[in-house]
């Protein structure tokens, strides 16, 4: 029967950066985007799939490192433990980094979580001459283990099947928690508030071990079995030349010590192999002398590329546009429908149509970057520079977007981790010139300043540059944030784009692109064209039409024919402030007249929204705030 | 004589050091130990920013990047000069 599917909801988790996006969307058969730096996901995504009589709900988390959060993005992985324990949990763990990735899957045994580990880019550790015995793995943390190719989808058939194979995550004895010393003191803290360690739920658990490492306000009885565990780690750890001032300090040791004794079993390095072009290749990307240059010299490439190679394609859209219209004004009978179809459709959807090859292009070059791991090295060596700003490192990648457009470079803002920060970065972004205004600046230069046109536009960037610069400044002491920023970015290694996933990248992007145009965009112009075409009779003051036929009877001259044109702007000039679209304008007047303008340009700005819609302004959910400032 | 900290920030390009401590007073000092800076730890400087800030660091197995006054949080066991 078909209703007899099995609902599952599977919750992946795993560091930033460790594949985990690319693991969902070979899952899933999804086309999220990902991208070879820490952070690209901030929000849970959910996405669904079935195998073997079961519906399986998988639900994507930012990336975290451990859990106790640091930023917001992994507050919110923290909030679904206690939810997920009803459904299973994905480790996802980068096969090339174990160590540092072991504990979050450490700390998740510890409260007693047992989720399927998921050794992910396993083809990085095997170049490095690494193995895991996944046998030996199951054995020690009763978990169910498997290693993964996420893009090239090694493993997942056989993850979808243990996924359908396995229980429940949660699991009451904790088969490879706390070392018993801990687990006592952890136990005896939950019992101090009357509670037992076992019955718990894996979030409570997790407020004891935070109890015990001294992050969480702590009772008067908490505070003395924290100071007998702390003496008594103290004079254990005299033995070794290292020791600590604290518990947290001591329970991260100890964690990373059964991290070591773990991989020293279940992991073999027959040879350890070094890739040294990656070395070279960072060496040289960050180096002191030739890192601006190359950074200078790749925007370049990405910025030319993106407008002088997209204007060719371009031009064959606006060709075959132009000649759809001609061929509609030939062959329909004029009318409404013509009208309609080709100063109202084509016009409008066509207009943005041909701004597709430009936003592929540099879209192309973003995902390269990112896969590539250079972005992070930009934001690396851009992070003093921005500090000037009073801006984090990276928000340079949203800056350097914006001189294309700024539209996709307000969704590039959710890489910053700070919220207000953010939002000063959205505000700040309209301020750089993009590359619609640089024709204009251009023409403006010409026609003003004959003699130094190039001149003049340097200074304007320059004077425009000064601009950001004081306000950035400004913003930094009027909304100082209660956070403190950090920098504390992974540089991650350098990977080899792969086609698939820069295509996928641009095929959803594409597809994004044309679909807004045939809906927002198809919507709007039918709109506009409405608004500017009905009522179709206007009371006019004068019968415009008879005084042109009479006039063009007195015989052709020059002068006649220039009084019919007067005759027939004005006419046009008439009827077009008896539609409702300027009616509309007219009510929006008192908003515009302060600064100088009439309804025509109040008209403009309020349509230039729907303009800017396929580049997704409406639909920016990082900011989940700063966005309703742009509606 | 006056003990100068010897911390992270002031390891030479190249050098390896070990962590001693890691100061406990900064709300960065949890996820800087989560992310492996430890008593006893070995840590190697790879290289700084053009504008000498931000640095890069080598540590269990993965690269990461701190600013100095980041950096400055953990201090290194001071090296024999001689060795």
């Amino acid at each position: 029967m078909e209703g007899s599917f099995s609902h599952k909801k599977v919750f992946l988790l795993g560091n930033p950066n460790c594949g985990k996006t690319s693991l969902f969307n070979a899952l899933t058969g999804e086309r999220r985007h990902v991208g070879n730096w820490p952070g690209v996901t901030v929000e849970r995504i959910e996405g669904g799939r079935e195998h073997k009589n079961f519906k399986l709900t998988f639900i994507d988390l930012p990336g975290s490192y451990s859990l106790n959060p640091f930023t917001p993005e992994e507050a919110i992985a923290l909030t679904i433990l206690d939810e997920a324990s009803n459904g299973l949990f994905l480790n996802i763990i980068d096969s090339g980094n174990l160590e540092r990735n072991l504990v979050l899957t450490f700390q998740l045994l510890e409260i007693g979580i047992r989720p399927i580990l998921v050794f992910n880019c396993y083809d990085e550790l095997l170049t490095k001459g690494g193995k895991i015995n996944l046998t030996e793995v199951q054995n020690q943390t009763g978990c169910l283990a498997i290693t993964t190719i996420a893009p090239s989808k090694k493993g997942i058939p056989e993850l979808l099947d243990l996924i359908v194979s396995e229980q429940k995550a949660e699991n009451r004895s904790v088969p490879m928690g706390l070392s018993d010393f801990w687990q006592s003191a952890m136990e005896r803290i939950c019992k101090s508030q009357g509670l037992t360690f076992f019955d718990l739920s894996p979030s409570k658990r997790l407020e004891a071990e935070n109890i015990l490492g001294g992050s969480t306000e702590a009772t008067p009885d908490a505070k003395e079995i924290r100071e007998q565990l702390f003496s008594s780690l103290s004079e254990s750890a005299r033995l070794t030349s290292h020791t600590s001032s604290n518990l947290a300090c001591f329970l991260a040791l100890n964690r990373y010590e059964r991290i070591r004794k773990f991989i020293s079993t279940c992991l073999t390095l027959e040879k350890e192999i070094k890739i040294e072009w990656k070395e070279r290749l960072d060496g040289f990307l960050t180096h002191k002398i030739f890192g601006f240059p190359i950074l200078i010299a790749l925007m370049i490439l990405v910025f030319w590329t993106t407008f002088s190679v997209g204007s060719i394609p371009a031009g064959w859209i606006q060709q075959a546009l132009g000649w759809l219209s001609q061929t509609g004004k030939d062959y329909l009978p004029e009318g409404l429908v013509s009208d309609l179809l080709i100063n109202g459709l084509l016009a409008g959807v066509g207009g943005v149509l041909v701004f597709l090859p430009n936003v592929l292009i540099l879209f192309l070059w973003l995902a390269i970057l990112e896969d590539s791991g250079y972005m992070a090295r930009a934001v690396f060596l851009m992070d003093r520079f921005m500090q000037t700003l009073g801006l984090h490192g990276r928000a340079f990648i949203p800056m350097a977007m914006s001189l294309g457009c700024n539209v996709p470079a307000v969704m590039a803002t959710k890489i910053l981790e700070d919220p207000l920060q953010r939002l000063r970065v959205i505000f700040l972004l309209p301020l750089v010139p993009c590359s619609a205004r640089l024709p204009v600046l251009v023409l403006l230069c010409g026609a003003f300043f004959p003699r130094h046109p190039s001149l003049v536009l340097f200074l304007l960037y320059f004077i425009n540059l000064l601009v950001i610069l004081i306000l950035g400044r400004v913003s930094q002491s009027l909304f100082r944030s209660s956070r403190d920023s950090y920098f504390l970015l992974e540089m991650p290694p350098y990977r080899w784009p792969t086609p698939r996933s820069v295509f996928l990248l641009l095929w959803e992007k594409a597809s994004h692109f044309v679909k807004k145009a045939g809906t927002v965009i198809l919507c709007g112009t039918i709109l506009i064209w409405f608004l500017s075409s009905f009522p179709r009779t206007v009371p006019l003051t004068q019968d415009f039409d008879e005084a042109i036929s009479e006039l063009s009877k007195q015989g052709p001259s020059e002068q006649i024919e220039k009084q019919i044109e007067i005759l027939a702007s004005k006419r046009d000039q008439e009827q077009l402030s008896g539609r409702y679209l300027a009616k509309i304008g007219n009510q929006l007047l008192p908003i515009v007249k302060p600064i100088g303008f009439g309804w025509r340009e109040a008209i403009l700005r309020f349509f230039m929204f729907p303009a800017l819609q396929p580049l997704e302004l409406f639909i920016v959910k990082v900011n989940r705030w700063g966005l309703l400032l742009f509606r | 004589m006056v003990r100068v900290k010897y911390t992270l920030a002031d390891l030479q390009a190249g050098n390896t050091g070990t962590v001693r401590d890691i100061e406990q007073s900064n709300s960065l000092t949890n996820r800087l130990m989560d992310l492996g800076f430890l008593p006893g730890t070995k840590v190697k400087a790879l290289c700084c920013a053009p504008l000498g800030d931000p640095l890069t660091f080598f540590i269990r197995g993965y690269c990461i990047g701190l600013r100095k006054s980041e950096a400055r949080l953990i201090t290194l066991d001071r090296e024999d000069p001689t060795a």
